[in-house]
């Protein structure tokens, strides 16, 4: 699955060099926190990341990204204290956001989809599984001024695995984006 | 623009609200602990475990999709002066095999010759995980619901008693789908 999200950066950034146009063009870093959703075996962990934003069109816009997820210890369950660290996701995907156009000052709420390969390990239990998962979410930009923007934004993923089941987590972030 | 996006926030929000709202109802994660115990003194341990006896499991038997995860915590007595080698094995539910050499050859290891000193041991979940192997067999034989636990102690190559597991805790991990 790797490669298909991969093949879809590359796809979108060669068009637009093929159509001739320059996208508003940003990056940004972002850190959080992480909720894992109905499951016993993880707690709260931490979130950080990187993503590029391209604004494709006048009210969209499409951000590769990577993220890094660190599930915290998930504590005593029925009396066993598992004593374990909680399992790793890492990801690199697409995000698309309807709204939070780069370069604008002011106050610029969004909704986002997104897809990528996620990979979840866990060293001590062997727990290692990678599948293309997906997100949404809702978010907000405070345009400080053009090139500088404050993101905001919480998404739900949700990362199949083995058989039809998956693994889900609620990522608050905030993070700082700087516009070319 | 402003005006494309104002209209398409709102049913935006909407569609991804009620689709992650129905997705979070179908999967699930639980963490379950079955009690056991060695309680015979031979050297020779055996224990049916019937994980149908957890409610939790019982509830979602039929809809498991993947064991996550599988360890022990167990409280490990050596009554004997010198160390035993402790051996665990697990094969499918309804066999009754009575000599270490049927398990060495017909069963699964899954703790392969653990020195355990004079004295009262504990094995944490954690460090259990460190310790087990055949793990890929281990989950296949939980995730059918009831196998068969043994268990041998032995010093210089004979069973030895005076070693017992109490309280023994299988702790399993996994996931559903409803």
């Amino acid at each position: 699955m790797r490669k298909y999200v991969l093949i879809a950066i590359l796809l979108f950034a060669v068009a637009q060099v093929a159509v001739g146009q320059v996208p508003r063009l940003g990056v940004g870093a972002f850190v959080g926190v992480s909720i894992p959703v109905v499951q016993k075996d993880q707690a709260k962990g931490s979130d950080f990341g990187f993503r590029v934003r391209l604004k494709a069109l006048s009210f969209l816009v499409v951000e590769p990204n990577l993220e890094f997820v660190k599930w915290g210890k998930p504590g005593v369950v029925e009396g066993v204290d598992l004593g374990i660290d909680g399992s790793k996701v890492t990801s690199f995907g697409v995000d698309v956001t309807l709204g939070g156009l780069p370069g604008a000052v002011g106050f610029k709420p969004f909704a986002l989809v997104g897809a990528a390969s996620y990979k979840v390990k866990n060293d001590q239990t062997g727990f290692d599984e990678s599948h293309l998962g997906y997100s949404a979410g809702l978010g907000f930009i405070i345009g400080l001024m053009a090139k500088i923007d404050v993101d905001v934004r919480g998404k739900l993923v949700i990362i199949p695995t083995t058989g039809s089941g998956s693994k889900k987590a609620a990522n608050i972030a905030a993070g700082l984006n700087y516009n070319f | 623009m402003k005006t494309l996006v104002r209209k398409l926030w709102l049913p935006g929000a909407l569609i991804i609200g009620l689709l992650f709202a129905g997705c979070l109802l179908v999967s699930l994660t639980y963490v379950i602990v079955t009690n056991f115990s060695f309680t015979a003194s031979s050297g020779f341990y055996t224990q049916s475990i019937d994980l149908t006896n957890n409610k939790t499991w019982d509830d979602n038997k039929d809809k498991i999709d993947l064991i996550d995860a599988v360890g022990f915590e167990m409280t490990m007595v050596n009554s004997n002066d010198e160390p035993v080698t402790f051996n665990t094995y697990v094969t499918p539910a309804g066999t009754a095999y009575t000599r270490k050499g049927q398990l060495d050859s017909l069963a699964y290891v899954i703790i392969h010759d653990l020195t355990v000193e004079h004295g009262t041991t504990v094995m944490t979940y954690a460090q259990s995980l460190t310790h087990l192997e055949n793990l890929d067999k281990l989950k296949e034989l939980v995730k059918g619901g009831s196998f068969v636990y043994y268990g041998t102690a032995t010093s210089g190559g004979a069973t030895v008693g005076g070693f017992s597991v109490n309280p023994g805790k299988i702790v399993v991990t996994f996931t559903v789908t409803k």
